[in-house]
């Protein structure tokens, strides 16, 4: 029987500042065998360690489409994340996963019209399925990506999630900071989330098929929640709309009890869940 | 078949016989300070299950129901090393696996509700994924209980569906009987495996018993009435559909978060993974923790699901009493009392839950109605 607390090793091939506290690490898994064996759906999370420290859960960052590395992007935060960014390429960090369900894009997105919704650190898990879809491009509809954050400086992967709309890649793109935090220099849109989602589901043209679509959101709770509300009233179907739930976690494998909400682990039966799911969930997040 | 039965004043040659075919055995102990006044009632708090060697057979006490602490650290230890890291100046980073130290091991003395655990927490350690340490222990592990004589008003195992001299989580019961002597029942196929331990009952003292599994105490013996302290048919619809109630601040207002009821419980089984030492060497542990702790939830963004006292009070009772039987099917539950014995506050999970079953029932029947 295994020891499913035993990392992989991996090692920091390349590291990425996205703002003055948000870095990515691209990692290589250093066995052969782990790289064969370590297959992920857009969605699925993994516990990176930095030894001596203990284990942060991540999001895959990369989709499947872009493999031969691992791909994390964290927000400096807690011991953890503090002792991962002292770490310099050729260094090794322990990976266990790929945990959690996905994002059911074969069964679910292909063939409608995705908006996506990223909030702060909260674009990481949506960029990882933006860039899926973006990767096969025909299979889907319309593609509206929406990024937000407090400021310019707190925005990960900005300049990237801008360039995506001149890729040729058919998506629209909108970013926005909050209001009254925004420099004379801010070329882009200023205003919440949920007010800019609105806006741009509203005038897009041709029309997002909404009661078909599917909507992913993440972002802070606060931003989620005021988020919701707007994709339903917009007519976006609370089965179709989709989030990933970040709840604290240890073991990954639905053993410790730590992220359980209601009777559902997280890490088994998420971090992938719809509006519709989260409702019938005790309002315990 | 030929009964068995064990005479307690041959305790030690039992434990001697079954350490010599190789076992480890653990035991229920009386703590050294106790044992200085031998008039004084001895403390409950003074017996814990240790591991025992023929110094220890005299302490072996058999009169606490339930023991102040139970017998869950010999299959989910409080802290245990289970991945060693290494990194040397220069060199890359070497993990390596630390494989459950656990030597086979007879466990004497349990009783029903510790035991009763077993089963329950089968189920999470061996859903989706086997836990290889939890289930290496069990294994290893053979459980001989006794039925408890006495129990206190903090007992309710039979309102969970337990019983006083219930087998669910043993490999044998031994039943007290009138004459000093006990009834040996073994269970299932692992309790044949210590039927070499005990003597047959020539004397026919202990009356053969046809269904060892019903929990009925019957008349042979000398099994406690634990009576029943609510009704659990409508808990968990209550809880279900009352989360916001108020009871759950009232229950949960002299709870100082300690955490000591769930370290207590049988079938509480919340880990923590933290990695002790440096980069360059360090272990990492998995230690027992407490959903009752305001960092057990708390994200590394601040954000906390369950920020205070209340929510984390009903979290551990709808967890018991709904969630984890809508998951696995069974209560997370044996009515040890034990949560109810140490709470410093005086807070009873007993009297709260009591509180919800009739909550339950009254809702029931204006469904019913």
């Amino acid at each position: 029987m295994d020891n499913h607390y035993l990392p992989m090793m991996a090692e920091i091939r390349e590291i990425v500042d996205q703002t003055h506290d948000v870095r990515t690490l691209r990692l290589r898994l250093k066995s052969a065998d782990d790289i064969e064996s370590f297959r992920w759906q857009a969605g699925q999370f993994g516990l990176f360690s930095a030894f001596g420290e203990g284990e942060s859960t991540f999001c895959i960052g990369n989709p499947p489409t872009r493999p031969g590395h691992i791909e994390i992007t964290f927000k400096q935060a807690g011991r953890v994340t503090s002792a991962l960014r002292q770490l310099d390429v050729g260094d090794t960090i322990g990976v266990r996963g790929p945990y959690g369900n996905a994002f059911p894009i074969d069964d679910v997105f292909r063939g409608r019209d995705v908006v996506f919704v990223g909030g702060g650190i909260g674009i990481a898990p949506v960029r990882a399925v933006y860039l899926n879809c973006l990767d096969r491009r025909d299979e889907f509809g319309r593609l509206m990506i929406i990024g937000g954050a407090r400021t310019a400086d707190d925005f990960p992967f900005l300049d990237e999630t801008c360039a995506l709309a001149g890729a040729g890649h058919e998506v629209t793109v909108g970013v926005t900071i909050d209001p009254g935090r925004e420099s004379s220099n801010w070329p882009h849109r200023v205003g919440l989330v949920p007010d800019v989602l609105r806006e741009m589901v509203e005038q897009a043209s041709p029309a997002v098929n909404t009661a078909e679509a599917v909507a992913i959101v993440c972002g802070p709770p606060v931003m989620i929640k005021f988020t919701l509300p707007v994709l339903h009233s917009l007519g976006f179907a609370d089965e179709r709309v989709y989030t990933t739930l970040e709840n604290r976690m240890k073991c990954g494998i639905g053993k410790c009890g730590r992220c359980n909400v209601g009777s559902r682990y997280v890490c088994k039966d998420g971090p992938v869940f719809t509006a519709a799911e989260l409702h019938r969930l005790p309002n315990d997040l | 078949m030929t009964p068995l039965t064990l005479k307690i004043d041959r305790l030690g040659d039992l434990l001697a016989k079954m350490a010599a075919a190789g076992f480890r055995i653990v035991a229920p102990v009386a703590s050294a300070e106790s044992d200085t006044s031998a008039t004084a009632p001895r403390p409950r708090q003074a017996v814990r299950f240790a591991v025992v060697g023929p110094q220890d057979y005299a302490r072996v006490d058999l009169t606490a129901t339930p023991a102040a602490e139970g017998i869950k650290r010999f299959f989910l230890p409080q802290s245990e090393a289970v991945v060693r890291m290494r990194q040397n100046e220069g060199q890359s980073a070497q993990v390596s696996d630390i494989s459950p130290d656990a030597p086979p091991t007879i466990i004497f003395g349990a009783r029903p509700c510790d035991a009763a655990a077993l089963p329950v927490l089968d189920r999470v350690f061996s859903w989706d994924s086997d836990d290889r340490s939890w289930s290496h222990r069990r294994q290893q592990t053979l459980v001989i209980t006794i039925a408890c004589q006495s129990s206190d008003a903090a007992c309710f195992c039979t309102s969970i569906g337990g019983a006083p001299d219930s087998t669910a989580g043993s490999d044998a019961l031994l039943v007290p009987q009138d004459d000093g002597t006990m009834q040996v029942r073994l269970v299932g196929e692992r309790g044949e495996k210590l039927r070499q331990f005990f003597d047959a009952d020539d004397a026919g003292s202990a009356a053969p018993r046809e269904d060892a599994t019903t929990g009925d105490s019957g008349k042979a013996g000398q099994v406690t009435v634990v009576p029943p302290r609510f009704d659990i048919s409508g808990v968990r619809s209550w809880i279900e559909n009352n989360f916001d109630d108020k009871l759950w601040d009232q229950a949960a207002l002299a709870c100082l978060g300690c955490g000591a009821c769930t370290y207590g419980c049988p079938t509480c089984h919340c880990f923590d993974l933290v990695d002790e030492g440096t980069e360059q060497s360090s272990l990492r542990r998995r230690n027992w923790d407490s959903c009752q702790f305001r960092n057990f939830t708390e994200h590394a963004s601040g954000h906390n699901p369950r920020p205070w006292q209340t929510q984390r009070y009903r979290q551990r009772i709808a967890h018991k009493f709904a969630y984890f039987p809508e998951r696995f099917g069974t209560t997370l539950c044996t009515g040890c009392g034990r949560c109810v014995r140490v709470c410093p506050a005086g807070v009873s999970l007993l009297e709260i839950v009591g509180r919800i079953a009739a909550k339950g029932k009254i809702e029931e029947g204006r469904a019913d109605g």
